[in-house]
């Protein structure tokens, strides 16, 4: 008999892909995961599987009839959600655009190529040890997610953190052992000025 | 225009000397009337504000006139003299000479009227990037310069004082003082090694001693510009890379940021196509800025001060923005390596107002009264075809000359406040607003000529109608006539295209309604 409070909802976030060794798909992914700094093919997959997940969505919507109350409501909410995180522009407000996503739309809304499109690193690599290390903010709350969906409005928001030693607050760890040290340890940590 | 506005007055400057014409609008056939007669010289500055001129003659003197009555104010023998620099309201003038020792003081701050020096200084070469050395704002009541990791602030009444106090920022590369007014200072500090680069803004009260009002920190960035809006509310940075690190541009990279004082706003400029700012410019009235930007063709949007996007202007091959001083027009240009397009916008009525073309421009600017557009040729950037071309405000041409050589030609500044609004676009526009929307759909051949109709806010361009087109009252009849008459006095192939496609529709009904197949 299973315990109620052991019992939790899980589910897969990725597909395995159905060839192991098909070379074209591995070169496929391989500048994928390249292009956009991404740490495994698994976070590649996770994303493949998400845009499969709305993709079936909105071709299974698209059979229904044009009035169905079901296909007008799931419709409009699929295509607002893909509006939100900037997947679709403006003007691509019909389910068909829906079907022509790809996996690199996605890519490029996450919150590490982001960062380094917004010119806060000088690599991917970079973005994505910025983010982990808690120098960047999105509004007031600071993200230590690389693969972080960022929404349309919030993409003007990404900022340095206001306690990072980038974005105005006090020196790190390391420059203030690194400062103390140099000023001779005398008076308790040679203040610098801040940069 | 009221009958106190000042006249509009154009300086040219050809290899043999400058003269100053009086301006626009001139009497057809005629050549404009001189004002003064031809001096050599070899560079020539306006003062911000109008009211003085700057004549230098390299390595030799400057030359101070007073712009209302022609006449020289001061003379300024100054052997090896290098660059000249005249305050806003020409009350002082900088200058740099070639120096040979480090005992002779290089740098000088003279008094023009009183021809005293007032504060002298070593100063072993110069870049184009750090003249000149003192800002002014625009009313002289802040004076600063950049020296290395500190800005000084000179007291202006007195520079014999030397420098009164001073902000620390370590590393600092370039400054920009706010103008209008002079309340703040803008400083850039370049990338280090792990530490990004910095745009920082002070205020500059001698009370607030260094206390930062704004920062924005960003990595890959080599240099900035700076644009300060009228009453210093709003910075908008551009930062250039040479290198481009997402591999899209030979050139580098740009990005634009925007800096609020008030700390409302502090980040990037949301531009929604990939590819270089080619131009950012505010308004007159310092509360909205356009950006061109993309990969050609450009795209062109207005924002507001808080940098939501007020009007999408299109897409075209368009680097350049000139916004009217008197507010209500803007135009859109590409100069440079483009071939001279100007798109005349009306901003407030959403319009395009006329096309035309400017080949080979080198510099374009409004007249301080808003009325007449000018572009030029001129001689270091383009040798042959110079001349001046000047528009009015809706893009026609109203006057042309062509020189053998010509080096530099400018309005004499003037405050737009001075002169009256322009009354002649606004009486005809009236007139023809309320034919706006029916007008949209006869005029197919003004679509075409307009290009790409800017997206959903403005309203998609129509016919232009000159607004002095003597017989309007005809043309509101041809207006009337044409809507009245859509249904019965079309053409003969536009006639049979209706009714093929409604045949078609009538088939496609049937189609649909015998077998349920899908649509869309």
């Amino acid at each position: 008999m299973v315990h109620v409070s052991f019992y939790r909802n899980y589910g897969k976030t990725f597909k395995k892909p159905r060839r192991p060794y098909e070379k074209e798909r591995l070169d496929a992914e391989l500048k994928l995961v390249g292009e956009y700094g991404l740490r495994c093919k698994r976070e590649l997959w996770r994303v493949q599987y998400a845009l499969s997940r709305i993709r079936n969505a909105a071709r299974h919507l698209l059979t229904l009839d044009e009035k169905n109350p079901r296909r007008i409501f799931e419709g409009e909410a699929l295509l607002r959600r893909m509006n939100r995180y900037g997947l679709l522009a403006e003007g691509q407000n019909k389910l068909d655009y829906v079907l022509a996503l790809t996996a690199e739309n996605f890519l490029a809304r996450r919150l590490q190529t982001l960062v380094f499109k917004a010119g806060m690193a000088k690599s991917i690599h970079h973005a994505r040890v910025l983010i982990r290390q808690r120098h960047i903010r999105v509004g007031r709350q600071i993200v230590n997610v690389p693969s972080f969906m960022v929404r349309l409005e919030s993409e003007k928001h990404i900022d340095f953190s206001l306690t990072s030693p980038f974005g105005g607050g006090p020196a790190g760890r390391v420059k203030r052992k690194n400062s103390k040290r140099a000023s001779g340890g005398g008076d308790g940590g040679g203040d610098e000025d801040e940069e | 225009m009221t009958s106190q506005a000042p006249a509009l007055e154009i300086l040219v400057r050809e290899p043999d000397g400058f003269s100053v014409w009086s301006g626009p609008p001139y009497p057809p056939g005629s050549s404009p009337p001189q004002r003064l007669p031809k001096t050599p010289c070899s560079a020539t500055y306006f003062s911000r504000d109008g009211s003085r001129l700057l004549v230098t003659v390299a390595s030799v003197s400057a030359t101070v006139y007073d712009c209302r009555t022609l006449s020289v104010v001061r003379s300024f023998d100054l052997p090896g003299l290098l660059a000249a620099a005249l305050s806003p309201t020409g009350t002082f003038l900088q200058t740099f000479q070639k120096s040979s020792s480090p005992q002779e003081k290089n740098v000088t701050v003279w008094h023009v009227d009183t021809a005293t020096a007032l504060y002298q200084h070593y100063q072993k070469n110069m870049s184009k990037a750090t003249w000149p050395m003192v800002q002014f704002s625009a009313d002289e009541s802040v004076a600063c310069r950049m020296m290395t990791n500190e800005i000084q602030f000179f007291d202006p009444k007195d520079f014999t004082k030397g420098f009164g106090y001073k902000i620390r920022l370590p590393g600092i590369a370039a400054m920009q003082l706010a103008s209008a007014p002079g309340s703040h200072v803008a400083g850039f500090v370049p990338e280090t090694k792990g530490v990004p680069a910095s745009v920082q803004i002070f205020s500059c009260d001698k009370d607030a001693q260094g206390q930062v009002v704004a920062r924005r920190s960003f990595f890959r960035c080599s240099t900035v510009q700076f644009h300060w809006n009228k009453g210093s509310t709003g910075l908008l940075v551009i930062a250039q890379a040479d290198v481009d690190k997402t591999n899209q541009s030979y050139y580098g990279e740009t990005k634009l940021n925007y800096l609020t004082t008030d700390r409302a706003f502090e980040g990037m400029v949301p531009l929604k196509k990939d590819g270089p700012v080619h131009d950012v410019q505010w308004s007159y009235s310092g509360s909205e800025f356009a950006v061109v930007y993309g990969f050609m063709p450009a795209r062109a949007t207005i924002f507001n001060k808080k940098c939501n996007p007020l009007i999408e202007l299109g897409e075209g091959p368009y680097n350049t923005i000139r916004w009217n001083p008197k507010g209500r027009f803007i135009v859109l240009a590409g100069f440079g390596n483009l071939p001279g397009d100007m798109a005349f916008w009306d901003y407030s009525e959403k319009k395009l107002i006329g096309k035309t073309k400017a080949e080979c421009s080198v510099t374009s600017e409004w007249a301080p009264d808003g009325c007449h557009f000018m572009t030029a040729t001129t001689a270091p950037r383009l040798q042959i075809d110079n001349g001046i071309k000047i528009f009015d405000h809706n893009g026609s041409l109203q006057f042309k000359k062509m020189f053998e050589k010509l080096y530099q030609v400018d309005w004499k500044p003037e405050a737009p406040e001075r002169f009256g609004d322009i009354t002649g676009l606004t009486t005809s526009l009236g007139s023809i607003k309320i034919e706006e929307t029916k007008k949209q759909a006869q005029g197919s051949k003004s679509a075409q000529a307009s290009g790409k109709a800017p997206a959903n806010i403005a309203a998609k361009p129509t016919a232009y109608r000159p607004p002095q087109s003597k017989n309007s009252a005809e043309l509101q009849d041809k207006l009337f006539g044409g809507l009245a008459s859509t249904g019965g006095e079309m053409s003969k192939n536009a006639l049979r295209n209706k009714k093929r496609r409604e045949k078609q529709k009538e088939k496609k009904a049937a189609d649909a309604s015998g077998s349920p197949a899908d649509d869309s």
